[in-house]
């Protein structure tokens, strides 16, 4: 069908020419882009429908509309307006020799006749039962055009269009300017488009890299340093800016649907819009610390806005919305204004460059300065980043000589520890080196003084044991005195009869006296050797005489301490012993000991069974201590193999050592004697003895039965 | 009189025979000595009534002499002879337990010899 249209149209010229006065167009029309809009002017005719209005079965029904005058009014219940636009004009020469192009510059589908011969398609009409196909009317390069001056030419477009999806009221033609409907282009104008196209590629480039990287290196950076939390606020940011540039970008592009350049041009709407909500977040977080919560509402309240926005425009509610944030920009600035420091001041700078910038741009229009307002901002973003961090690390470096400040003073102060330590440890060493010594010199005076305790209850026994021999001597000496005055009296009377037999008795009683002196002599002389410091010489000792004047001595000793005890005391000396070399005082106080020990013994289990008397009434019992001698072979195997040893054993039928006291009678200042009468070193230094002697002291004992100590000493 | 002394000192026997030598010699004291109480014993079993005062001291090895009293006032009913105890110990106990055992006499060390036959004068 289509070789007919222009075959038709051919004829209108001259039909409708008559009514309507041709438009005269002018180069004073031209707009400053060197363009002249069609769009706008009057002379404009509409015709409705699809049909052709110049086909003989239809009466021509042209009534006067714009282009720009179309509305939703005209179209179908279907929302598809369609119909035919004509115009006739008349080009001065001055003006049709700066024409050189034509293009389209809305989104209706026109099939543009001009002078009745089909000139050119924008889109598809769906006249031609191809189907509607809006026009994207981005980037287009102009179709050339030559008019001739001063003759009347007339344009026929039929049009077709539909009403936007997103937007009712209005057709999606009106989504650009509708002024632009049908476009004279000049020389000048493909200039400045090819100029204007290749500034769009480039700052468009510049712009999404530029966000995109930020975001990218944003988000990177918050990743790696999550506590420094207005990464994220930036990352968002910056993420936002890229999508409303990628947006912005993408909606121009030449090859897209009328549908997919409404989406992304609301999303650029939305990006753009929640950018500069987020612009107020992060002021709030640089300035305040603390995003208030007013501020996240205006944030989600500016992003709802830039959606509707971007389906429908609206130029107030744009500025409403624009002054808004500015207001709310300005508030949170000037009142963190005093606090502002540092990296912030980077902020501030971004901010008031973006003012400037837009003032700039505002003046000039040109797209270099609009990729500096969108990217002033975000570039701030980043140079706060790059301060913060150098901030970060100056506290960084800060806090590690800090630390090795600390470190050394802890150094410094463990050294001078070490040495306050060390010259403590000297003085406790010194200390204690001292009361080593007064321990020792202690220790000497506590064995002196066990040694006199022993001694003390030795006095009452040496007394009595010195009482007997001292009776001898007194009594022997009276005699004598007697005899001699019997000898004396005899002479006077010359009897000497008498005196022969009264001398020799005289001698015998001397010789008593003299026997009995130095028995007493002896007792002292033992006394004294007991009381001294040990020769610690070792001299062949009669190890049975010394049991035996020890028993007799401890015996008497308690004896005349406490009258109530009494004592069976056995012996049972082995004269095979011979003379032992043993160190006798030494020796002597271990035997006396054991042999005062086993008397206390036997004293404490008759007090406790509470018999004032063995022989009469009572449990019958009897004390008895015994103290044995024996000179005996080595047990084969047994210690101290190397030769014969002597045993000195010293029983007893008292209460024997009950276990839990077995293993500690001879540690040092153990006593089981009431507090005072017993130092507790008596055993020890008895082990000590024997032990000094290379022998051994054992102990066998039974409860309730008696206990035995048993000292063994090498024979030789 | 005969007397038996029991003490475990050996010259005893000699004092006693240097003191009394007046009395031996004209025979109105005779002295048997013993040195423990075992062998005291010993001797009244094989002296029928030989002796008629016991001095014996207290402290001596083995059978002490209280034990010593004990048994002569047990056994030797008919006449029982006199027991002087001697002891160097005096005390309140020892001397009580003597003369419940039925002890006559009580001295202590050192003796007396003057009130020692003060006290044999009046006993014959």
């Amino acid at each position: 069908m289509k070789w007919f249209i222009p075959l038709l149209l051919g004829l209108c010229p001259y039909i409708l020419s008559a009514q309507v006065e041709p438009a005269l167009l002018s180069s004073s029309m031209l707009t400053s882009s060197h363009q002249l809009y069609t769009g706008e002017i009057t002379g404009w005719e509409f015709y409705p429908g699809i049909a052709n209005p110049d086909s003989a079965s239809q009466p021509s029904m042209w009534k006067t509309l714009r282009p720009a005058d179309l509305s939703t009014s005209m179209a179908d219940a279907d929302g598809k307006l369609s119909g035919w636009l004509r115009l006739k004009f008349k080009m001065d020469i001055d003006l049709a020799s700066k024409i050189s192009g034509f293009r389209m510059g809305t989104w209706a589908a026109t099939e543009v006749y001009l002078d009745g011969k089909h000139f050119q398609s924008f889109g598809q009409t769906g006249a031609n039962r191809i189907g509607f196909k809006e026009y994207n009317p981005y980037q287009k390069w102009p179709s050339a055009i030559f008019l001739t001056p001063d003759t009347i030419h007339t344009l026929m477009v039929q049009v077709a269009d539909r009403v936007s999806p997103f937007d009712h009221g209005q057709l999606q033609m009106q989504k650009v300017n509708p002024r632009a409907f049908l476009v004279f282009t000049t020389h000048e104008y493909n200039k400045g488009f090819l100029h204007a196209l290749r500034q769009q590629h480039i700052s468009t480039s510049v712009w999404i890299s530029t966000c995109l990287l930020l975001s990218l290196l944003f988000w990177l950076m918050y990743f790696l340093h999550k506590e420094e939390s207005y990464l994220k606020l930036f990352a968002i940011l910056t993420t936002l800016s890229t999508l409303s540039s990628l947006g912005t970008a993408w909606s121009t592009s030449p090859d897209i649907s009328y549908v997919a350049h409404c989406i992304l041009d609301a999303a650029w709407s939305v990006f753009g819009w929640s950018m500069i909500g987020m612009t107020a977040v992060v002021l709030a977080g640089i300035f305040k610390a603390h995003i208030p919560r007013w501020i996240k509402l205006f944030f989600v309240a500016i992003s709802i806005f830039g959606l509707v926005d971007g389906f429908v425009p609206g130029t107030i509610s744009k500025i409403v919305a624009a002054a808004l944030s500015f207001i709310i920009f300005g508030y949170l600035l000037f009142t963190s204004w005093r606090k502002i420091k540092g990296a912030q001041w980077a902020i501030v700078v971004g901010l008031l460059s973006t003012l400037v910038w837009l003032v700039i741009w505002a003046i000039t229009r040109r797209e270099t300065v609009a990729s500096a307002i969108l990217l002033s901002f975000p570039l701030s973003l980043l140079v706060y980043v790059a301060l913060r961090f150098r901030a970060i690390q100056e506290e960084i470096r800060k806090s590690a000589e800090h630390v090795v400040a600390l470190a050394e003073e802890k150094k410094k102060i463990l050294t001078t520890q070490n040495e306050l330590l060390e010259q403590q440890v000297e003085e406790r060493t010194a200390s204690l080196h001292q009361s080593l010594t007064e321990l020792k010199s202690a220790q000497a005076l506590l064995v002196q003084s066990e040694k006199m305790a022993s001694l003390g209850q030795l006095t009452a026994g040496i007394a009595h044991e010195i009482q007997n021999p001292l009776n001898f001597v007194n009594n022997f000496s009276d005699v004598n005195k007697e005899l001699l005055a019997e000898i004396k009296e005899a002479i006077e009377k010359g009897n000497f009869g008498e005196v022969g037999n009264t001398v020799t008795d005289i001698l015998a009683n001397e010789e008593k006296i003299n026997h009995h002196g130095k028995r007493a002599d002896a007792i002292v002389k033992g006394m004294l050797q007991h009381s001294r410091t040990s020769s610690g010489v070792k001299e062949p000792t009669d190890i049975n005489a010394l049991c035996d004047e020890y028993l007799r001595l401890a015996y008497h000793g308690l004896r005349a301490k406490d009258k109530s005890f009494n004592a069976m005391t056995k012996t049972d000396f082995d004269q095979s012993i011979g003379k032992v070399n043993v160190i006798p005082q030494d020796i002597g106080r271990v035997i006396l000991n054991l042999i005062t020990n086993a008397f206390y013994a036997v004293s404490e289990k008759q007090k406790a069974l509470q018999t004032p008397y063995p022989l009469e009434g009572g449990p019958d019992y009897q004390p008895i201590v015994t103290v044995m001698t024996k000179h005996q072979l080595p047990l084969s195997g047994g210690r101290g193999s190397d030769g014969p040893i002597v045993t000195i054993s010293v029983s007893d039928n008292g209460s024997g050592i009950p276990a839990s006291a077995l293993d500690k009678i001879f540690q040092p200042f153990f006593t089981t004697k009431p507090t005072g009468q017993g130092t507790g070193l008596g055993l020890s230094l008895s082990y000590d003895i024997v032990k000094a002697h290379g022998g051994e002291l054992k102990v066998e004992t039974k409860e309730g039965e008696g206990s035995v100590f048993i000292i063994q000493l090498p024979a030789n | 009189m005969h007397i038996l002394v029991v003490d475990d000192e050996r010259d005893v026997q000699i004092l006693f025979e240097q003191r009394f030598r007046k009395e031996i010699k004209n025979n109105e004291i005779e002295f048997a000595f013993a040195f423990s109480g075992e062998e005291a014993l010993q001797y009244l079993n094989q002296h029928d009534h030989g002796a008629v005062l016991i001095l014996s001291d207290i402290n001596m090895p083995g059978m002490s002499g209280l034990e010593l009293l004990r048994h002569i006032k047990e056994k030797y009913h008919t006449p029982p002879p006199l027991v002087m105890m001697i002891t160097a110990y005096g005390d309140a106990e020892n001397y009580n337990t003597a003369m419940r055992l039925g002890a006559d006499d009580f001295l202590t060390k050192p003796v007396e010899f003057n009130v020692l036959k003060e006290k044999l004068k009046a006993i014959q």
